[in-house]
């Protein structure tokens, strides 16, 4: 069996009620007309400059900066840079098979001249050969 | 008013049902404001601000540390909210967005504050209303010992201890996850007790 503890656990009674007592909303039914009134202001001034911009959902940015009139152009700009994204990655996939097959054959054409001379030709050779004439007569 | 009804106390079958709807209806009658705002009515813009304009206060007071500072933020917050309306969806809950992007603001106003040298704010709109805490020796101490939180850490303990939010709605609101959340509250509390002591000894 398991217990789960309260979150109340290690909660100070007397801090918490400070707490709420230091952070307590204004209780004047007027102060928050004002707010509101306030807040409102703000929206109509904004709407009035024209200036109508997004924001992510739920995210906080800097409006009104200079790149706004190129916000239209986020898509384009998107499309482009994959675009580029992918080409780079295939001329790099391209480099690497070049380079390797490169490789490969440079690696085949080293070994190719040693092997060739490595070779015993037999009957050529000196002392076979007079191995071999020993044991013919 | 939703949240209030949906965490009222034990209530019978009946009273239950009863709130139920009253939530259902209630979100409804936001939704409708929502559709309403998008379209460009400022009367409807205004009764969603009247409703959840106390919540946003109290989720910005959790971050900022003073009553203008908050205000501000949720003035900016709503501003904000108000750019970004055509992107809500209405099916969702308005206050749930709303508090996260007034959450942001009020951060990045903390953030700002700390960059500039400087504890008051020029504030065009100016309010009347004057914190009934200043004054009090107390409450200098305690809103000293929550100065020295880090920011989230102190939202974290305001946003549960003082206004009773769960775990996973401040995770909701910081953008943190709910295991964040539930582990700074505990490192908060303790740094309060390190901090300001017995409490007796205050009072």
């Amino acid at each position: 069996m398991t217990t789960e503890l309260s979150d109340d656990f290690d909660r100070d009674p007397a801090i918490t009620l400070q707490l709420r007592t230091l952070l307590r909303p204004p209780a004047d039914a007027a102060y928050w007309d004002g707010l509101e009134e306030r807040i409102m202001a703000r929206v109509r001034a904004d709407r009035a400059s024209g200036v109508r911009t997004l924001t992510p959902s739920g995210a906080f940015s800097v409006l009104g900066g200079w790149w706004e009139p190129f916000s239209q152009w986020r898509g384009v700009g998107a499309a482009l840079a994959a675009a580029a994204l992918a080409l780079t990655a295939w001329s790099f996939w391209e480099t690497s098979a070049s380079d390797a097959r490169l490789d490969y054959e440079a690696a085949v054409e080293a070994l190719s001249t040693p092997l060739d001379s490595m070779g015993r030709p037999l009957t050529d050779a000196p002392r076979e050969k007079t191995v071999s004439d020993l044991f013919r007569y | 008013m939703a949240r209030k009804i949906a965490l009222g106390g034990p209530a019978s079958g009946s009273e239950t049902v009863k709130s139920a709807e009253a939530v259902a209806a209630a979100r409804e009658e936001e939704r409708g404001y929502v559709v309403a705002a998008q379209a460009g009515d400022s009367a409807s813009f205004a009764q969603l601000v009247r409703r959840h304009q106390q919540r946003a206060y109290a989720v910005a007071r959790a971050v900022l540390l003073s009553h203008e500072d908050a205000e501000d933020a949720v003035q900016e917050g709503f501003l904000h909210a108000h750019r970004a309306l055509e992107r809500f969806r209405p099916d969702q809950p308005f206050g749930a967005w709303l508090h996260r992007i007034v959450s942001n603001a009020a951060l990045d106003l903390a953030r700002r504050r700390k960059v500039r040298d400087t504890d008051e704010l020029v504030d065009t709109h100016a309010s009347p209303f004057r914190d009934p805490a200043e004054a009090d020796e107390l409450h200098d101490r305690l809103r000293s010992a929550l100065g020295q939180l880090p920011d989230r850490q102190r939202s974290v303990i305001v946003l549960h201890d003082v206004e009773g939010y769960k775990h996973s709605e401040i995770g909701t609101i910081l953008g943190i996850p709910e295991g964040t959340a539930r582990s700074d509250l505990h490192h908060a509390r303790a740094a309060m007790r390190t901090i300001l002591g017995p409490l007796r000894r205050l009072a």
